[in-house]
């Protein structure tokens, strides 16, 4: 592994990759840091550049620009109250008090120490834990690979939404768009309607687009224009005593983060919320969070960017994505012809190290560039959305396009942004709708394989053993919901009876 | 809640129809696990949380008790003092979108581009008529120079006189 490492290091020194990689870091930084662009808009938005490119260039560049955007989410979430993506949302809580205090500059440079700490030993679990993984899968057949689908898609429907029956209802419909065209297995068409576009299937670029990027830019357009406003503030790195007082924050929030990244699902968003509720509760001071603290700033940076790493864990060894960013990450690897998943260390080895040491030189780099990218920052900011809204929309089409050349994409991409609005209105999560989409030729594929090696022997899944607890975590997956929501109404109840009891 | 029961009204809709295409898949084999199998697992899957959603939808007390997950409140957080103050420009969009796809086979990606990111800039509330213009010439050519030309990507030409004039540049 020493040795794949030394590898993957060497392949970054090649001039057009660390080119390649420079240029990653400093346009998820860009993007990252503009409102409206979130980390997974960001990678799709790259997608078609990145068609063309040799494998180990065009994922320097994914990859960087996926852990980067976590961190610069968090300057304008500082300066000016306004998250540059989801992921910092909870890094407003402090960090806008600080700015407010005059300490700013401070809590910009927590932020940056924090988000690449996290970053790293982010990087390290998933430089040791994913080989561990995919040789563990190595033994893996077709029962194994389905239950390992089928625990994924339900985890992600019970833990993102909150709302089982609509999480549910996502993954059924993701996994139905993935059965249009013509069945791996028998090659009998389904639901093509005789059109010869529908035969080759719904690729799920388009379906991808329309739902996240799309569907954002439906809702931006009918915004007021955001105003720009100029502030200019000196980042300063954390002392000695301050580095000292927030590393035991930092080191909880990281590994609360990577295990958070790791379950399917939940990804970056969630581990940042998380993190700090929970560094307030382990606080001698928990009143103090909230008025601009340090410790504020430093939970949910490293949690986030810890987290993102994480979700890499699932894909690189099992080939099963965890959150909406690594899903796409997929889709590019299926683009480039490679199958992520236990076999990728021994067929793309030199690929998968390479990527690994990019990420933790990228979340490294994240110390030295972000100090005097702020700096430049504020004047990048005040491009208005009246041009970037335009962009983004053409980005989008030609990513759509340049996928398989074609126009009737663009219509489905149409289609799911209109979708994918109405859908979150409604308050439907579109994660488990893209999983659903991702791994449905796995989950089917697998499923029906199973069933021709065992001779239709359903209970072929429990008589396995690591088929069988991975079902049995699905099941606890969809349980453990229900019976949280059973304990806070008895709970209630309790409280109510009390109540008129002592009334 | 209206939206949330039209929404599964569609969805109910929606797999009873596919269920029923799903039976009429051709199963060569006889086998009882066909192509037809797998999606019309799904579409029943789907036709019955569907229906649960459409009555769900009508007890308002499913609202009330709804604990609120770390991510919505983060969402409500983002969404904070940002209204949606626009809402026909939504319609402008999808129109332009729609017009933009139609045009792209006959028209060719510069023209139709140029005219539709000029459009865009409009909708997205750009001021200056000339800034517009600017955005998506500098656009277009952009695009232009790093995908048909640097990358090699096949853009369409469109027909006619666009085809010509879309050969001067790629």
């Amino acid at each position: 592994m020493i040795e794949g490492l030394m590898g993957g290091f060497g392949n970054l020194l090649d001039p057009f990759n660390l080119l390649i990689l420079l240029a990653g870091i400093l346009l998820g930084f860009i993007g990252g840091g503009i409102p409206g662009i979130s980390g997974t808009m960001l990678v799709i938005i790259l997608l078609p550049v990145s068609y063309s490119m040799e494998p180990t260039a065009a994922f320097l560049l994914l990859t960087s620009i996926y852990a980067t955007s976590v961190f610069s989410g968090s300057i304008s979430a500082i300066l000016f109250r306004t998250p540059g993506t989801p992921e910092a949302v909870a890094t407003v809580f402090d960090g806008y008090p600080m700015a407010q205090k005059g300490e700013g500059g401070k809590a910009l440079g927590v932020s940056i120490f924090s988000s690449a700490t996290g970053g790293v030993i982010g990087t390290i679990v998933l430089i040791f834990l994913t080989p561990l993984l995919a040789t563990f899968a190595l033994s893996f057949a077709a029962p194994e690979y389905f239950a390992l689908a089928l625990m994924g898609l339900t985890v992600v429907a019970s833990l993102s939404a909150g709302n089982l029956v609509k999480g549910f209802l996502g993954v059924a419909f993701g996994l139905f768009i993935a059965t249009i065209g013509l069945d791996s297995m028998t090659g009998t068409p389904r639901f093509t309607f005789g059109s010869g576009q529908m035969m080759s299937g719904i690729d799920f670029i388009p379906v991808l687009i329309g739902l996240f990027a799309i569907s954002e830019v439906l809702r931006q357009v009918q915004k007021k224009p955001r105003k720009t406003s100029n502030q200019k503030v000196r980042t300063e790195l954390p002392s000695w005593g301050l580095m000292k007082r927030i590393s035991n924050v930092i080191g909880r929030s990281s590994l609360l983060g990577i295990f958070i990244g790791i379950l399917p699902g939940i990804g970056a968003t969630t581990a940042a919320m998380l993190s700090y509720s929970e560094a307030a509760r382990w606080s001698k001071k928990p009143e103090e969070f909230g008025t601009g603290i340090p410790e504020g700033v430093a939970a949910p940076e490293s949690a986030n960017n810890a987290a993102a790493m994480g979700a890499m864990v699932p894909l690189l060894s099992l080939g099963i994505p965890g959150s909406a960013t690594t899903a796409i990450l997929l889709g590019a690897f299926i683009l480039h012809g490679i199958q992520p998943g236990p076999l990728m260390f021994q067929t793309q080895g030199s690929l998968v190290y390479t990527i690994l040491m990019g990420l933790l030189v990228a979340n490294l780099l994240i110390l030295i560039i972000a100090k005097p990218f702020i700096s430049v920052f504020s004047k990048i900011l005040r491009v208005p959305y009246s041009i970037i809204g335009p962009l983004i929309v053409l980005f989008c089409i030609i990513g759509t396009f340049a996928v398989r050349n074609s126009i009737f994409d663009v219509g489905v991409m149409l289609l799911f942004g209109i979708i994918g609005y109405f859908l979150e209105n409604a308050k439907f999560p579109l994660a488990p709708i893209v999983l659903g989409v991702v791994l449905g030729p796995i989950a089917e594929d697998q499923f029906r394989r199973a069933m021709q090696m065992f001779n239709n022997d359903f209970t072929i899944f429990f008589t396995r053993p690591i088929s069988l607890v991975l079902l049995l975590l699905a099941l606890v997956s969809v349980l453990y919901p229900l019976f949280k929501k059973w304990i806070n109404s008895r709970r209630a109840k309790l409280r109510n009876d009390k109540n008129t009891i002592a009334s | 809640m209206l939206l949330e029961r039209t929404i599964s009204i569609i969805m109910i809709a929606f797999s009873s129809f596919f269920l029923v295409l799903s039976f009429q898949i051709e199963n060569r084999t006889g086998d009882l696990i066909a192509p037809g199998t797998w999606p019309g697992g799904l579409m029943t899957i789907m036709l019955i949380l569907s229906i649960i959603l459409f009555f769900r939808s009508f007890s308002a007390k499913s609202n009330l008790n709804i604990t609120k997950t770390a991510n919505e409140e983060a969402e409500d957080l983002a969404n904070e003092d940002e209204k949606l103050v626009y809402p026909v420009k939504f319609f402008y969009l999808i129109g332009a979108l729609l017009v933009y796809t139609f045009l792209l086979e006959y028209v060719g990606f510069i023209v139709d581009t140029i005219l539709f990111i000029f459009f865009l800039s409009f909708i997205f509330g750009i001021k200056k008529w000339i800034s517009g213009l600017l955005t998506a010439i500098l656009a277009t050519g952009g695009a232009v120079i790093l995908f048909p030309i640097l990358l090699n990507t096949p853009f369409p030409r469109g027909v006619g006189i666009f085809n010509t004039f879309s050969l001067l540049f790629f």
